[in-house]
């Protein structure tokens, strides 16, 4: 049996009110299946009958107002998930704005000029380790003449004990 | 339902610890942000170019004669170091001179900051350098001895 779209949107909301008579409601369900559902009232109304029906199903009762909160739960948590990804795959995007991130790149800014020369990005990176270099250097020379100095200490109070 | 509900709280509390873990407070410093102001030079090398040479990112940052910019960095690596797995650290005159800090990762992902602050040895300039790849700690260091 056909409805027309202002009949089946009817049903639909006499359905969703808990109006409707079991007869009705196997013509909703005939209907829904029959034709592809054309708008978000028809998608919810399918999504609502089809989970009541399988619950049913399963041996267990739901009432259609359980069955439309256990469908709305469902939405919110899958546009929840939907609004996480984007949000993460924006997050993504941006992070990867800072530079050389992505793919090859060599490229240097100094005193704000922009340097695509290897060789001279090379150049600078090699200066830059050097620097760290001197620094460790300097840190290790520390370390070993401050162990120096609790080394003697150690050595003078053996030798006093002696 | 339940069982749905769980998995999709599950991924999502999962993702957003994941993306909290590779997150470091000096990413802030290697962004266009900097590239035009004229006491900063920049680097940035990723890729294969790069891979022959052991890393498979190195970035970097250096000030000189900005203080306020300086500290700001140095703020972000007393944050970042002290979640590193590992460092090696030297002070003077209570600044943090210099720092060497493995921030954990596996394989070629993982991360390195090294920070020099010169000022506590009276030239003021601040170095700040980001590497990352497939290198152990001893790598690195070699890799600075060069």
């Amino acid at each position: 049996m056909k409805l027309s779209k202002e009949e089946l949107h009817k049903l639909i909301d006499r359905y969703f009110e808990g109006e409707t008579t079991l007869e009705e409601e196997r013509l909703l369900a005939e209907v829904l299946t029959e034709t592809s559902a054309d708008d978000s009232e028809e998608e919810e109304a399918l999504a609502v009958m089809s989970y009541a029906s399988i619950r049913a199903d399963d041996g267990g009762r739901i009432s259609r107002r359980k069955a439309i909160w256990h469908v709305g739960w469902l939405y919110a948590a899958v546009s929840c998930v939907a609004v996480f990804v984007a949000v993460a795959g924006i997050l993504a995007v941006l992070s990867e704005r800072d530079i050389g991130l992505s793919g090859d790149e060599c490229v240097a800014y100094v005193g704000g000029k922009r340097v695509d020369s290897e060789i001279e990005v090379a150049s600078l990176i090699a200066s830059q380790l050097g620097e760290m270099s001197l620094a460790s250097e300097s840190v290790v020379k520390e370390v070993d003449s401050e162990l120096e100095d609790f080394r003697e200490l150690i050595n003078d109070e053996n030798e006093d004990g002696l | 339902m339940k069982r749905i509900l769980f998995i999709i709280v599950a991924v999502m509390v999962g993702g957003m610890s994941a993306n909290a873990q590779e997150g470091l407070d000096v990413a802030a410093f290697f962004t266009e942000a900097y590239t035009s102001n004229p006491k900063v030079t920049m680097v940035s090398f990723s890729g294969e170019r790069l891979e022959s040479r052991g890393m498979a990112k190195y970035k970097s940052i250096s000030v000189t004669d900005d203080s306020a910019l300086s500290d700001k960095i140095a703020r972000a690596v007393g944050k970042d170091g002290s979640r590193s797995e590992s460092k090696e650290v030297s002070y003077k005159d209570g600044m943090l001179y210099f720092g060497f800090y493995f921030m954990g990762g596996t394989g070629k992902e993982r991360r390195y900051l090294l920070y020099l602050d010169r000022r506590a040895v009276g030239k003021d300039k601040t170095t700040l350098i980001y590497i990352e790849g497939n290198l152990d700690m001893a790598s690195v260091k070699r890799l600075i001895k060069r």
